[in-house]
């Protein structure tokens, strides 16, 4: 082995491609015998070679700064992180069973609450939900489907388990980057590509039309499929416009759509209005509608909840869905399996205390310098406590913050995120990463999960943060097919 | 296509013509000085007349100077129309509409907006400014074939060149109406022996020189070059020629008769009178006429795509 793999050694944490051993696993040996007879200038070449795709595939993120919003490159590193399709497999039962049981008890919050009704779910916690939407109360939207597009964040701890650290079942956003990602290190690394059965993740967006044309109330004729974006200032933009090419639907802003007496959704276009009949909605719920939601929201279309109650317009994700998307409610997952599918867990949750039960928020307290406290309705990593990293007047402010709101809080034990080698200044260190994988949930059939997912990767070592705001960056995900090995 | 994209890249297109322009209008500016006499107060006000800023220039600015009423048309971001912001304006209006256009003129126009961010500080010396000006007309020239080697003859396409033809017919009236008052007003004596070398001026802020030569024939004089600039129907940045063109363009566009009609009227009032044989006030009113036409057309435009 060469310079590359030599003095490559991960203490204390479960390592993607080598066991504690120092040896490659099985998933990841051939890449790193591949990548071990690279020299130093070889390396640089293939990585310069990933800079300049991104560069002229225009790969980017918007970042915020005093000087205004600038598209930046998008992060990426070439090494990508391998995992056994066998595993894979597991996990993606996993999250089939979970979003499945997620959209039952997200229909069954705006019907019946039976949940609550038999005392699984705590009617206080739904009470103080901040995404529930009363407003959603029985609707019944195509196949009972409320979270049609799910990311659910993925982490390994130091054994090398996985658990599911959250439920993005808003506006998740990355699958773009993961589609891209592979374009690159194929551009990179082609002939690696001819050596590995790696599979393959480029059908998200087939996937996905298919999924979103099944939903249109019109099925006698060609569902007219638009993506709804914020706008240009938005940081997932590139996401917005990438997704809609894919599809091939138009990518729409609020004010280029209207809902005529007819309680029917309608684009502007210059041939003059045009029926619209799925919406894949990348605005958060509260701004869709100023006439039910927020009154001060531009991003929306006045009468949209109208056209979408009245059947006339299908809405992906359903206005409402975030109501699962809350890191207390992700707390009671495990029960949500079990009483509406009758099954236990296929994935585990990383272990966490509710600062509402007087018990748990006790532990917490005499706790903050050991755990991860979290707000219930943040993404992004804001807004959070790392407990090992604070300052004693952090952890006074939240010791503060938890008595006054417990509902709005949960903590979790600080994981030892597992790390994967990534190419840092030349020389292959170990990062920490997650794992991003996106589920699509259709009428009638099956979960689509991607395979694999979005690997993040936190480049500062030591750190824990993989968002790409903050310092964090990609790699290529590579679901390797078992009997390859 | 979306209304909204529609008017953003009508806009692109009115916006980078517009930059382009008054580049052009700035160096051949420049470039007149220098025949003019030592004595002449040459009058820099006139550009700001062209533009249609007058207010707005003697509010921010304390004198007419050259610096003052380069600072303006060139880098001044509170100016909607100096280059500067329509190089800005141009890229928030491609923002959004990126992927209809060659992915290059995205990057061309970036690139351009952050050039003259920069370099629009340093033009007081005019040999900087006109190599500044150059720049901004290449990069502009370069979009333009881009656009039209690289673009399907598409609707985005037709909303694009809709906005250079009908902008360029706006810019060139405005030069004539401005020009065509100081040179052919018999009190301004002391530009009477520079009136050819001022007619070649406005023939070359439009480029028009070298083909006036060639197709008008003629010794260059106030008649003739206004017939020229507003009436030839080969010369692509004549009024004509430009409506006209902007006329081919609405056609492959749907529901298009009122803004055709629009623009015939126009050709008509360029057919029944020949603004050649004008003079004076009749001049001014006509050019003011044709002025109100082209807001026309633009508001017809504006209510039949942009506004449903």
């Amino acid at each position: 082995m060469n310079d590359l793999w030599r003095d490559y050694r991960s203490p204390g944490f479960f390592d993607e491609a080598f066991d504690d051993s120092g040896q490659p696993r099985r998933a990841a040996e051939a890449l790193v015998r591949y990548l071990g007879e690279f020299g130093r200038d070889e390396l640089e070449t293939r990585r310069a070679a990933a800079d300049l795709a991104i560069k002229s595939m225009g790969i980017t993120f918007t970042v915020y700064s005093d000087a205004g919003m600038i598209d930046r490159a998008w992060p990426f590193d070439i090494l990508p992180r391998t995992i056994p399709k066998h595993e894979w497999d597991r996990v993606r039962e996993g999250l089939q069973q979970r979003v499945t049981a997620l959209n039952m008890f997200v229909a069954d919050l705006y019907a019946d609450q039976r949940i609550v009704a038999d005392g699984v779910f705590p009617r206080e916690v739904l009470a103080q939900s901040v995404n529930f939407r009363p407003e959603c109360v029985g609707m019944r939207p195509p196949g009972d489907i409320w979270a049609h597009i799910c990311g659910s964040d993925l982490v390994r701890d130091g054994a090398g388990d996985i658990y599911v650290l959250e439920d993005n079942l808003r506006v998740p956003s990355g699958v773009s980057y993961m589609v891209e990602n592979r374009l690159v290190s194929k551009r990179v690394f082609p002939e690696l590509f001819a050596q590995h059965h790696i599979l393959p993740v480029d059908d998200y967006a087939s996937e996905l039309l298919d999924s979103l044309n099944a939903l249109s109330p019109r099925q006698d004729v060609t569902p007219n499929v638009v993506v709804l974006t914020p706008g240009v200032f938005n940081s997932a933009f590139f996401e917005h416009v990438w997704l809609a090419g894919q599809m091939g639907a138009e990518l729409v802003q609020g004010s280029d759509l209207f809902v005529d007496s007819d309680d029917c959704v309608y684009a502007r276009k210059i041939d003059g209005p045009q029926r619209v009949d799925v919406i894949y909605r990348r605005v958060d719920d509260a701004f869709i509608d100023p006439e039910v939601f927020r009154a001060d929201s531009m991003l929306g279309t006045p009468g949209l909840m109208r056209a979408w109650r009245a059947g006339n317009v299908a809405i992906a994700n359903a206005p409402g869905a975030g109501v699962a998307d809350d890191k207390v409610v992700y707390a009671f997952v495990p029960e949500i399996i079990r009483y509406y599918l009758d099954q236990d867990a296929k994935l585990a949750n990383v272990p966490s205390w509710l600062c509402m039960k007087d018990d748990h928020r006790a532990h917490v307290l005499d706790n903050l310098d050991s755990l991860v406290v979290k707000p219930a309705n943040e993404s992004g990593g804001y807004g959070m406590l790392i407990g090992p990293r604070s300052s004693a007047t952090e952890r006074k402010q939240f010791a503060d913050l938890i008595q006054r709101n417990p509902r709005n809080y949960i903590a979790q034990p600080t994981l030892a995120l597992s790390t994967v080698p990534t190419l840092i200044e030349g020389s292959a260190r170990p990062r920490h990463v997650d794992l991003r994988p996106f589920i699509v949930s259709r009428p009638n059939d099956d979960a689509f999960v991607t395979m694999g997912g979005l690997t993040r990767v936190a480049l500062r070592e030591g750190s824990l943060v993989v968002n790409s705001s903050q310092g964090g960056g990609s790699k290529d995900t590579w679901i390797v097919a078992d009997e390859g090995l | 296509m979306l209304s909204r994209l529609a008017q953003n890249l009508f806009w692109a297109g009115r916006y980078i013509e517009r930059a382009e322009s008054t580049s052009r209008l700035i160096n051949a500016t420049s470039l007149l000085l220098l025949d003019m006499p030592r004595a002449t107060a040459f009058d820099w006000r006139a550009l700001i007349e062209i533009v249609g800023a007058e207010d707005l220039f003697a509010q921010r600015y304390p004198d007419d100077s050259e610096a003052s009423v380069m600072r303006f048309l060139v880098a001044d971001r509170l100016h909607p129309s100096s280059i500067a912001s329509c190089l800005a304006n141009a890229r928030e209006n491609l923002r959004s509409a990126r992927d209809l256009v060659p992915r290059e003129v995205w990057e061309d126009i970036n690139g351009l907006h952050l050039f003259i961010a920069d370099e629009g500080q340093h033009i007081d010396s005019r040999l900087a400014r006109s190599r500044v000006m150059d720049h901004v007309v290449r990069n502009a020239r370069h979009m333009a074939g881009l656009i039209e080697s690289g673009m399907s003859r598409d609707a985005a396409y037709d909303m694009f060149m809709l906005g250079v033809q009908i902008e360029r017919a706006d810019m060139t009236t405005r030069i004539i109406d401005v020009r065509s008052a100081d040179l052919l007003d018999e009190q301004i004596s002391e530009l009477r022996p520079y009136q050819s070398v001022l007619w070649i001026s406005v023939l070359k802020s439009l480029s028009a020189f070298q083909m006036y030569r060639r197709h008008v024939r003629v010794r260059v004089n106030g008649a003739g070059v206004v017939r020229f600039l507003l009436a030839d129907r080969a010369f692509p940045r004549s009024v004509r020629f430009c409506i006209e063109a902007a006329a081919g363009h609405l056609a492959r566009l749907p529901s298009a008769s009122q803004c055709i009609a629009a623009i015939d009227d126009a050709v008509q009032r360029l057919e029944e009178t020949d603004p050649g044989n004008l003079t004076g006030y009749r001049l001014s009113e006509f050019l003011d006429r044709m002025q109100i036409e082209l807001n026309t057309i633009g508001e017809t435009i504006q209510t039949r795509y942009f506004q449903q």
